[in-house]
């Protein structure tokens, strides 16, 4: 009787693993949106993306009923200039993870259909070239600069 | 004649003194020297001859006229930048407010500016509004594109707006750097990007020790 449990808990085990990986190919951690001053209709937004899969992922268009449109956008800064560049696409290697963080790559939203308020959540579609999709709920905050310290120091 | 020296009483004596003169000349002109050495190590230090800004003229977030006087008397830390820039602006206005926080108490004559090169956009309430967002003490600077190159002109800051994009969704390059001015308005500083909070304010510590004991600023 003893190790007919065992080895039901053990396949269930492996049920769950198998659910979670099929589930969690695409991963979407830390995802956040710097509250804009007041007045301001555009806001960026910062997550980490995580390719589980073997192949390359292509980003293609991310959208939000919350927003009116959301672009791909990175901050490069050469020569002591700042430029921002919208990017059309963005490919993630197959097993690894792109951060998108603060005076980098980020999401720029535009014209949310309600003032952002700290704490508020906001759904986020993303759409990849190969027709997956993914969901993301991300968090209105306030830019922590001690945060920052560690964001750059990680990338 | 060299003879004679040789065996005179005095020789000894006077070779003391020689030394003595030669060691004390060289200690004198080493610590002449110690300004140059402090200086190479001090990161975004503007010396010898830093750059003195002349009168200009631009708007502040009230609606006042702001300038050179207003510098006066006040280490400024200035950014250059625009509203409605969604991320390294409100990134390094939100480190600027952390920096002012943490220092105010200790260093009191500071105030920290943003600068629009935004001129189409950024009205004196948009720019009211940004500021105070961050501190309600901090300046926001502004005015049409004659007034804004009234000051950014004097120091070579280039920005550029993107006048292919006719909507009003159009971007602008402009510098990523912090600029210091000490209390006389001299560019004497500078903090580059990215920046961090503590590394500005040591780097600020440095540089106002070394003004202060170089020039009568206090």
């Amino acid at each position: 009787m003893q190790r007919q449990l065992i080895l039901f808990n053990l396949l269930l085990l492996i049920a769950n693993i198998a659910y979670a990986d099929a589930h969690n190919k695409i991963e979407i951690n830390d995802a956040w949106i710097n509250k804009p001053p007041p007045s301001l209709s555009i806001s960026a937004a910062y997550f980490n993306l995580k390719n589980n899969t073997d192949q390359s992922l292509v980003l293609q268009t991310v959208s939000s009923p919350d927003f009116a449109k959301i672009e791909i956008h990175k901050t490069i800064i050469n020569a002591e200039m700042s430029r921002m560049e919208k990017q059309t696409t963005l490919t993630i290697a197959a097993g690894t993870s792109h951060a998108f963080f603060p005076g980098s790559y980020h999401l720029m939203l535009f014209k949310p259909n309600k003032p952002l308020h700290i704490g508020d959540p906001k759904t986020i579609y993303f759409s990849f070239a190969d027709g997956q999709t993914t969901t993301a709920v991300f968090v209105v905050k306030r830019l922590d600069s001690n945060q920052l310290l560690q964001t750059h120091d990680h990338h | 004649m060299i003879n004679k020296l040789s065996n005179s009483a005095f020789l000894i004596p006077i070779m003391v003194i020689i030394a003595v003169l030669a060691a004390t000349s060289g200690f004198y002109i080493s610590l002449k020297q110690r300004p140059a050495a402090i200086q190479a190590n001090i990161d975004g230090l503007f010396w010898p001859n830093p750059k003195q800004l002349k009168p200009f003229s631009v708007i502040d977030q009230n609606g006042q006229a702001f300038g050179l006087e207003q510098l006066q008397g006040q280490w400024s830390f200035v950014f250059f930048g625009y509203t409605h820039c969604p991320d390294i602006c409100p990134i390094t206005m939100a480190i600027m407010a952390d920096v002012y926080t943490e220092i105010i108490d200790q260093h009191q004559n500071i105030q920290t500016i943003f600068v629009s090169v935004d001129p189409k956009r950024d009205t004196t309430a948009k720019r009211q509004q940004y500021v105070a967002y961050f501190n309600d003490r901090f300046i926001g600077l502004g005015g049409d594109t004659k007034m804004i190159e009234s000051l950014t002109k004097q120091f070579g800051i280039a920005y550029y707006i993107d006048q292919q994009n006719e909507t009003d969704n159009y971007v602008v390059d402009h510098t990523a750097s912090i600029f210091l001015f000490d209390p006389a308005a001299r560019l004497v500083g500078k903090f580059s990007s990215p920046h961090h909070k503590d590394q500005i304010i040591q780097q600020f510590t440095q540089i106002k020790s070394f003004i202060m004991s170089h020039s009568a600023i206090h």
